[in-house]
């Protein structure tokens, strides 16, 4: 024998704990008490789970969310409800979404915190924009401690975007399907619009990018394709050509010197100073030549 | 969010008894306590678990069980399920300590949940690869929860 779930399928309430002295220390070790009534209601909902999520390929996750749905139940009496309407219609509105996405993350992320196991699929569902595990959290926490009736009139009226997740949210936390399934178009709307701004994003993108191809190497803004030079580079020319004229008549070559006529004309100099000087004889200050 | 039926288990506790003890500590020390004396492998552990951090519960869950599969590959198989359960625990608990502090996850994100999940994913893991030495009423539960979500 090994591993065994036994005790937890059965919900067995008497257990006999065989104790071992700890080899390390760590500070979880209460992370194990009444482990075994705490996995019943993992496992025993994994049917529940399961079920609800059909389609989704979401066996182990969903066994987790919907215990949690359960363990969260527990705490009120609405909870009950609550989490588990909210275990299988969030489940549904999840596969309704029909991304494929229902990953890891997000999915397991609810399960830890809580009870919504839907919302949690929703936030996994958009978990690639980095969204979903924040609302899948808030989420969960909300229906978990409350189970309250929150739900399909902000959902509807959410505008999409971010605040299509918050309609998301709001509808996660309802007791009944329909506002969860509204929560979940809400967030459906949200990622429609979260493409479009993307789409938008990233022609924006695609436009800058052929505005700076065509103003590269001195192309115009008007898309003329005659390379104009600017004045910096004339002149580097103009100075190219006399100093290659200039050498070719040190070396004996009598070339005429590049025409420099549209060269600026050098400033005149500036008037030379005065020179004074102390004449001893006069005892003065005196010009001198 | 505690079950409601929470407050009805009866817990029995058993000392066990020197010789299980024994096997236990040993069990525990070559499956994780030794990786911390050599650096390689206290290496490759660590990087085994940031690996995890994208999903902590089913990486952790899959490490456990290969030390755990690695530790009985030299000792032999363990026979006692209460001994299996408290090796796993006490190599969850390792690994979760050390995901702590490495800062792949915060520490008031660790609750029992977590720590359960890690558990019955490892245990179902391991009853997929030995399902000649599983519980026929695990595999049989399992088979049904199964069914149930293709039929759902």
């Amino acid at each position: 024998m090994g591993f065994s779930l036994k005790k937890a399928f059965k919900k067995v309430v008497k257990i006999h704990k065989k104790v071992f002295k700890a080899v390390f220390v760590t500070p979880y070790k209460k992370l194990w008490e009444k482990k075994w009534v705490r996995m019943a209601a993992m496992v025993g909902a994994v049917v529940v789970g399961g079920m609800a999520l059909t389609g989704t390929g979401l066996f182990a996750q969903g066994g987790l969310l919907a215990s949690n749905a359960t363990a969260g139940a527990a705490t009120t009496a609405t909870g009950l409800e609550a989490g588990g309407t909210a275990a299988i219609t969030g489940g549904s509105a999840g596969a309704e979404l029909g991304t494929a996405a229902i990953a890891t993350e997000g999915a397991t992320t609810a399960g830890i915190n809580s009870a919504v196991t839907g919302e949690a699929l929703t936030g996994g569902n958009i978990l690639g924009s980095g969204t979903g595990v924040a609302a899948t959290e808030t989420a969960g926490l909300n229906t978990a401690l409350t189970g309250e009736l929150v739900g399909s009139v902000p959902a509807a009226i959410t505008p999409p975007a971010t605040e299509g997740v918050v309609g998301g949210i709001l509808g996660a936390t309802a007791k009944y399907p329909a506002a969860t399934i509204v929560g979940g178009m809400a967030l459906s709307g949200a990622m429609q619009s979260h493409a479009a701004e993307q789409a938008r994003k990233d022609e924006e993108k695609r436009l800058e990018k052929e505005r700076n191809r065509r103003t590269a190497y001195g192309v115009s803004y008007d898309g003329n394709s005659d390379v104009q030079l600017n004045s910096g580079q004339k002149l580097q020319e103009m100075n190219d050509a006399y100093f290659a004229n200039k050498q070719a008549n040190i070396l004996g070559q009598n070339q005429p010197l590049a025409d420099r006529s549209s060269v600026p004309a050098a400033a005149p100099p500036p008037p030379s100073r005065k020179r004074i000087a102390f004449n001893p004889q006069t005892k003065q200050w005196e010009e001198v030549a | 969010m505690e079950p409601q039926n929470e407050q009805s288990q009866n817990v029995e506790e058993i000392q066990a008894n020197p010789e299980e003890q024994k096997l236990y500590e040993d069990f525990v020390r070559l499956a994780i306590g030794d990786a911390a004396k050599d650096r390689n492998k206290f290496k490759a552990l660590m990087d085994a678990i940031k690996a995890s951090a994208k999903n902590l519960e089913d990486g952790l869950a899959r490490l456990a069980l290969s030390l755990y599969d690695n530790a009985e590959k030299q000792l032999g198989p363990v026979q006692d399920d209460d001994l299996t359960e408290a090796i796993a625990e006490a190599i969850i608990e390792q690994l979760i300590d050390y995901a702590v502090k490495l800062g792949i996850v915060d520490q008031h994100r660790i609750n029992t949940d977590v720590a359960n999940s890690i558990y019955i994913r490892m245990a179902k893991l391991w009853m997929e690869q030995n399902p000649d030495r599983a519980d026929p009423e695990d595999l049989q539960y399992l088979e049904q929860a199964k069914g149930a979500r293709q039929n759902g």
